[in-house]
């Protein structure tokens, strides 16, 4: 039977041709759709990841309850436990952060402000997460010294309200942990833009020594624990807990409420799209199996004419819709492997999402995974398309499909 | 070695019913090459198709072999399988298959093994002259190579009985008659029995008995005195 069905499409080369490029098209364009969801999600995921860390390590009320003074909820540096994380071999680096809000001057104008204090090294080891615009990054390792200037950080939207550029002096003003005022002067030596134009109107960056000399305390808003293989997550998380029952360790899929909304709004519309994209598959493949079989009710009248058992008739072509849809599949995968590196090779840019000021590039995430289903589900799309149509053929009276046209 | 009994067959219901054959009877013996004469539309092809077991009658018996046919869909198949051989009018060969695997089918379908069948196949293909044509399939052969082929496939499993419908209709005189006298010979041999369907005077002529319908009625039913004729053995 499988030579005979291996046969039948052989000598049906221009048809099997066809109909194999029918499947093989709708099967790359679910894997090419698919594939942009997946690589979408897993930027977003990333990003996420990347702006939070993997595990927050911060006070239990810090993402409940509203402060009454800054670092009210804060929590005290334990140099033993960043020392046991980074001994790990899953951590790739744990970041302490400073949160806190004020002022900032330029001696002429003022405007509200979100800082964040963080240590010199997370630019080095978090990689380009922000663009930077003029300038540079905050210097690796600042050392608080009162002869230093100190180094400042700020998004693009809230320099064009200061009218501030690179070496401009500012002031930041902010209530201390007593809830006495503090201000502190400092210089800017990097303007950014972080994508978001809202956030770029108020974020700013210092060292994080420099936060916490305006906010007069030696704690910190949180620590951020980055791993190098995100599935170690949850271990670390029950571990962290367990050790540190004082303190509430968070996962960034908790925090991540941008990722969030934008998973939930892109999971309607991929998903509608998916659905659309599925029946437009299953009538572009089910069209194609059926016709092909439909047009052979002929021969399906001669074989049964001449002695040939239906279920060996129709079994004939369903395994020949099998052999049609794997060959099809490979194809399909073939053809997503080769869009995927082409996309690779010459960088396609999407526009900027909403609320985003900056583009990011297509990609197409190939899912092993994901190809294995689509395979099997358009090779059983193909099978049951066929078993109907043969069904009907061979359901023929006999003198109908002989005199078949 | 065929008999038939008060045969009918009616299309349709109510108003829109057909009756294409009705109350035909007759016998057959074996070896004999019978003609189905008629104008169109006289019921040749539809007794052709109740006898060839590939339709039902609406009334009425076939016995083959001295034994009733069945009426389930799956001993009328074996029965065909082993029973009868079909010279379609328009050759029904299945495209995908060379001349050789056309023929070799009703073989394989039987279970004859490969060898022995690939033996069978190409002397009838030798016998019916298209042997140098066995790799050929039916799209690149010409009509009355098809027909041969066709007849090769019929008579490879050595059926006691060949339905034929107009097998000359497609030929010119000279292959018409080479076909003929193929028939005749390749049957002779094997003792087969022949029912065909048929416009072509000159093959009443080479057949012993000729059934004449007429608007479903079997209106004459005698044996051939030419010489040319075959007789039942």
């Amino acid at each position: 039977m499988l030579h005979a069905a291996c046969l039948n499409l052989w000598r049906h080369r221009r048809r099997t041709l066809f109909t194999g490029m029918v499947c093989s098209a709708a099967m790359t364009a679910v894997l090419l759709g698919a594939g942009f969801a997946l690589f979408t999600y897993q930027s977003l995921a990333e990003k996420a990841a990347r702006d939070l860390g993997h595990l927050m390590l911060s006070h239990p009320d810090y993402f409940l309850d509203n402060e009454d003074v800054p670092l009210q909820h804060g929590i005290d540096r334990n140099p033993a436990l960043e020392k046991r994380l980074l001994a790990r071999d899953d951590v790739k680096a744990v970041l302490p952060r400073l949160q806190f809000s004020g002022l900032v001057s330029n001696g002429e104008k003022s405007t509200i402000f979100l800082g964040s204090g963080v240590d010199g090294s997370e630019f080095q080891l978090k990689g380009p997460f922000l663009k930077v615009k003029a300038g540079g990054v905050l210097p690796p390792a600042y050392l608080s010294k009162a002869d230093d200037s100190i180094p400042l950080m700020i998004g693009e939207g809230l320099a064009a309200i200061l009218k501030a550029k690179v070496g401009s002096e500012l002031s930041l003003m902010s209530a201390t942990s007593t809830g006495a005022l503090n201000a502190l002067d400092v210089v800017v030596v990097g303007i950014f833009s972080s994508g978001v134009p809202d956030l770029d109107k108020r974020q700013l960056y210092l060292p994080i020594q420099a936060g916490q000399q305006l906010l007069q305390s030696d704690k910190i808003s949180e620590l951020n624990i980055y791993l190098l293989d995100d599935q170690q997550q949850a271990g670390l998380a029950t571990m962290l807990q367990a050790d540190m029952p004082a303190l509430k360790v968070t996962p960034w899929q908790e925090r991540a409420f941008v990722f969030k909304a934008v998973r939930d709004l892109y999971n309607r519309i991929f998903g509608t799209l998916g659905i659309l994209m599925l029946l437009l598959v299953l009538f572009a493949v089910g069209h194609g199996i059926s016709q092909v079989v439909t047009e052979r009710t002929r021969e399906i009248g001669t074989m049964a004419a001449l002695g040939e058992r239906r279920h060996r008739i129709v079994g004939n072509f369903v395994l020949e819709a099998l052999l049609l849809g794997a060959f099809s599949a490979i194809a399909a995968t073939l053809s997503t492997l080769l869009c995927c590196e082409l996309l690779r090779q010459f960088e396609v840019m999407m526009p900027p999402p909403p609320g985003s000021s900056q583009g990011y590039p297509l990609m197409i995430s190939f899912s092993s995974e994901l190809t294995l289903y689509a395979a099997l589900v358009l090779m059983v799309v193909c099978m049951l398309f066929a078993l109907k149509a043969s069904l009907s053929a061979a359901r023929k009276p006999l003198v109908d499909a002989l005199g078949f046209v | 070695m065929l008999k038939f009994e008060h045969l009918s067959k009616t299309y349709g219901s109510g108003l829109a019913q057909n009756t294409a054959l009705k109350d035909v009877s007759a016998e057959i013996c074996a070896g004999e090459m019978v003609a189905l004469c008629g104008p169109s539309g006289s019921g040749k092809s539809t007794l052709l198709n109740l006898l060839g077991l590939l339709d039902t009658p609406s009334q009425g018996q076939i016995w083959l072999n001295q034994q009733p046919v069945p009426a389930d869909v799956a001993a009328l198949s074996q029965l065909r399988c082993r029973a009868i051989g079909f010279i379609f009018q328009r050759y029904n060969l299945l495209p995908v298959l060379t001349a050789l695997e056309n023929v070799e089918y009703p073989l394989q379908l039987l279970g004859v093994a490969k060898a022995e069948r690939r033996i069978r196949a190409m002397a009838l293909l030798d016998a019916v002259g298209v042997g140098k044509f066995a790799s050929q399939r039916p799209d690149q052969l010409s009509g009355g190579q098809q027909q041969r082929v066709a007849i090769a496939r019929a008579l490879v499993k050595a059926p006691p009985l060949v339905i034929a419908d107009e097998p000359t209709a497609n030929l010119d005189g000279v292959s018409a008659a080479q076909v003929i006298d193929l028939m005749q010979q390749l049957g002779r041999d094997a003792n087969t029995t022949f029912l065909i369907a048929s416009h072509d005077p000159r093959l009443y002529e080479r057949c012993s008995r000729l059934l004449t319908l007429k608007d479903g009625v079997l209106v004459d039913n005698h044996n051939n005195t030419l010489p040319s004729a075959r007789r039942a053995s």
